[in-house]
């Protein structure tokens, strides 16, 4: 009954972020991507946690700063459908290769 | 050995038994990696788990029979009396009903989704009544974080009910799941604020602190003007949150037919049923915890103390759905958005302002700003009456 | 946290994300996209930071997922359709990721240190005194930034409202 190598934790939030980078390069459509961003910010805060655990526990640097991290990215996904929405009601599509004049 | 005691001595008993009799009679089958202490806490974990499931849906099944005699007696009418003595078989007629209906999915619903959405409602109301200490030392789990352990999982019953309407393919289930949604989402702010009054005072997240902080006679928070305050959103927020009435639009039957759970039948919609009442039951456990000490009280044992208080509340549910009409959608999130936000965030600055003053100053000053912010909150919110809204369309 | 439980959830994770970033209706990838927040919920109680996994629930799946649904309603994204999901150069894309997962997955097999016991962790009163002393500037632009996205999310839809409601007869 040992605990976690921290190498297997980083493991994870390294595959997390590759299968979130392959999907915000791929993705058509626009919500596609910002799921993929998601994960991708998933990713980071399960290695800032990893770290803090491991590393410098008594300080509470590492879940200060995933505090913050889940913070901007409510915000980040909020503006981001908003203009998600804009962008719809403008051009009807929200796949990322039709939208590609900025002329509205 | 009084009535407190049994439950947690049940508890030693059986963690007394799992030591000294289940681990040496198992012990040369079991694997190393189970040592006696891991099944100690394992059978303290089963008895815990063992006594909610097993109360909670009995208390529940008898609070949808009292719900239906009590609203009838509102309504000048018997409630059930057919089944039994009483209609006291009643629950037990519904739930062999549900079990015995045909599952009905709609053609062109998302199947998956359809299925998912029941689960995704009823497993975080039922894992909340981990953090509500029912007694003395009668908790399932002391977490650190008890009360935000509570609100987050409240929140998760939100995406089951969109589930529900998107899934359905249903004009009326969608428009029914989009308003509970938004209501949802709406009242989980002042909630969470109302709890957070209690929380700051306090010091601490966990329930048992929060239940030993009130001790004293007139030491429930609910006497402090800004408990008060704080205990009258969270039960308005509370309402809202488990879309009863009067702010059931969402699973009205004159507007929607059933709202989001229209095209369920069977044991899904009993699970909607059932998370509908489970969520309630823990709101108001939850609300008895915060606001009116929990399991304090004289003379008698402290599990009668919280059961008393909680079903005071369910009642003053009861009475809210006989007595209201059904507020209209605009009003509902007028409601939540102009009155009750504000008067959330001004409880809090005095919960903050009267912790610096003397007591009874403090109590005096407390009860006149909230009185006055309650008062000045009302001015924005007159009524919009519809010959307004009917110039305004023609501009 | 055992490490066989650490696997498990690893792998219920990463199944959960190659779901959501591959599946073509967008509900099914946003349900995935749940499990993966449920999943990173379950890692941050298994690494001794309660509070930060209730926080992951309650903004995560109870407001960022609702909200990615919500969008999804609004551009209506239908379901099962016959046009491809991914762009025609989803192969780059691909090669790109396996390359960084390479290079992150070699820098972290390097590292092994040994977990702290657990009874040093600060408590969740040391969490909200810390925030509001030693991180009170970064808490209050949070808050400053939390108060601008609404505005503009806000302004964003409401204009738009305004001129639909021009355009249509």
């Amino acid at each position: 009954m040992t605990a976690t190598p921290l190498s297997w934790i980083l493991l994870l939030s390294a595959a997390m972020f590759a299968i979130g980078l392959f999907g915000a390069l791929s993705r058509k459509s626009a919500i596609g991507v910002l799921i993929a961003i998601e994960i991708m910010l998933n990713a980071a805060n399960i290695n800032l946690i990893a770290f803090w655990r491991y590393l410098h526990m008594p300080s509470l640097t590492g879940q200060m700063f995933v505090l913050f991290s889940i913070t901007v990215a409510g915000a980040e996904v909020a503006l981001g459908l908003a203009i998600i929405i804009a962008v719809y009601r403008h051009m009807r599509t929200i796949h990322v290769d039709e939208i590609t004049e900025l002329k509205g | 050995m009084s009535m407190d005691n049994v439950w947690i001595a049940i508890k030693q008993a059986a963690v007394g038994a799992a030591r000294d009799v289940l681990y040496p009679l198992l012990d040369p089958v079991l694997p190393a990696w189970i040592t006696p202490e891991r099944l100690m806490m394992f059978a303290s974990a089963v008895i815990s788990v063992v006594s909610i499931l097993v109360i909670v849906p009995l208390v529940m099944m008898y609070l949808t029979w009292a719900e239906r005699k009590v609203v009838g007696r509102m309504q000048n009418r018997f409630g059930p009396n057919r089944v039994g003595w009483f209609g006291l078989l009643q629950p037990i007629a519904d739930a062999v009903k549900m079990l015995t209906k045909e599952d009905i999915v709609p053609a062109r619903g998302d199947r998956f989704v359809h299925l998912m959405a029941p689960v995704l409602i009823l497993v975080p109301t039922l894992l909340v009544y981990a953090v509500i200490p029912f007694g003395e030392g009668m908790i399932a789990a002391d977490l650190d974080i008890g009360v935000l352990y509570f609100l987050a999982l409240s929140s998760v019953t939100t995406l089951a009910v969109f589930m529900a309407g998107w899934a359905s393919r249903n004009k009326y289930s969608f428009l029914g799941g989009m308003r509970a949604v938004a209501q949802m989402v709406s009242y989980e702010i002042p909630l969470v604020i109302a709890a957070v009054v209690v929380v700051m005072r306090v010091g601490s997240l966990s329930t048992v602190a929060i239940v030993e902080a009130q001790a004293g006679l007139f030491g429930w928070f609910v006497f402090q003007p800004w408990g008060l305050f704080a205990f009258l959103i969270f039960l308005a927020a509370m309402t809202a949150e488990a879309n009863r009435s009067p702010f059931d639009l969402p699973e009205g039957e004159s507007e929607l037919v059933a709202g989001f759970h229209t095209e369920y039948s069977g044991m899904k919609f009993g699970m909607f049923y059932l998370a509908e009442y489970f969520s309630a039951l823990a709101q108001c456990f939850l609300a008895a915890t915060l606001f009116f000490g929990g399991w304090k009280g004289p003379l008698l044992p402290g599990w009668i103390w919280i059961f008393l208080k909680t079903f005071v509340l369910v009642f003053v549910l009861f009475l809210f759905r006989g007595t209201f009409p059904r507020v209209r959608v605009d009003q509902l999130m007028g409601f939540t958005w102009k009155f009750l936000l504000p008067l959330a965030l001004t409880t809090v600055f005095v919960a903050g302002l009267t912790y610096y003053l003397p007591p009874v100053p403090g109590w005096i000053v407390g009860a006149v700003l909230l009185t006055g912010t309650f008062f000045v909150l009302m001015l924005p919110n007159r009524r919009v009456t519809l010959v307004r809204r009917a110039c305004r369309l023609e501009n | 946290m055992n490490q066989w439980l650490f696997v498990l959830l690893a792998l219920v994770i990463v199944s959960a994300a190659v779901l959501a970033v591959t599946l073509r209706n967008l509900i099914h990838s946003v349900l995935s996209l749940i499990v993966v927040f449920l999943g990173t919920a379950a890692v941050y109680v298994g690494l001794e930071a309660p509070f930060i996994a209730a926080v992951q629930v309650l903004i995560y799946v109870g407001a960022i997922a609702i909200l990615l649904l919500f969008a999804l309603m609004l551009v209506r994204a239908k379901m099962g359709q016959p046009t491809p999901h991914v762009t025609g150069s989803w192969w780059l894309g691909f090669i790109l990721a396996s390359a960084l997962f390479v290079i992150l997955a070699a820098a972290a097999f390097g590292i092994d240190r040994p977990a702290p016991p657990a009874a040093d962790v600060p408590d969740v009163a040391a969490l909200g005194t810390d925030l509001l002393r030693q991180w009170v500037m970064p808490f209050e632009a949070a808050s400053l930034l939390l108060t601008a996205a609404m505005i503009g999310a806000i302004a964003v839809a409401i204009e738009l409202r305004r001129q639909s409601r021009r355009s249509a007869p």
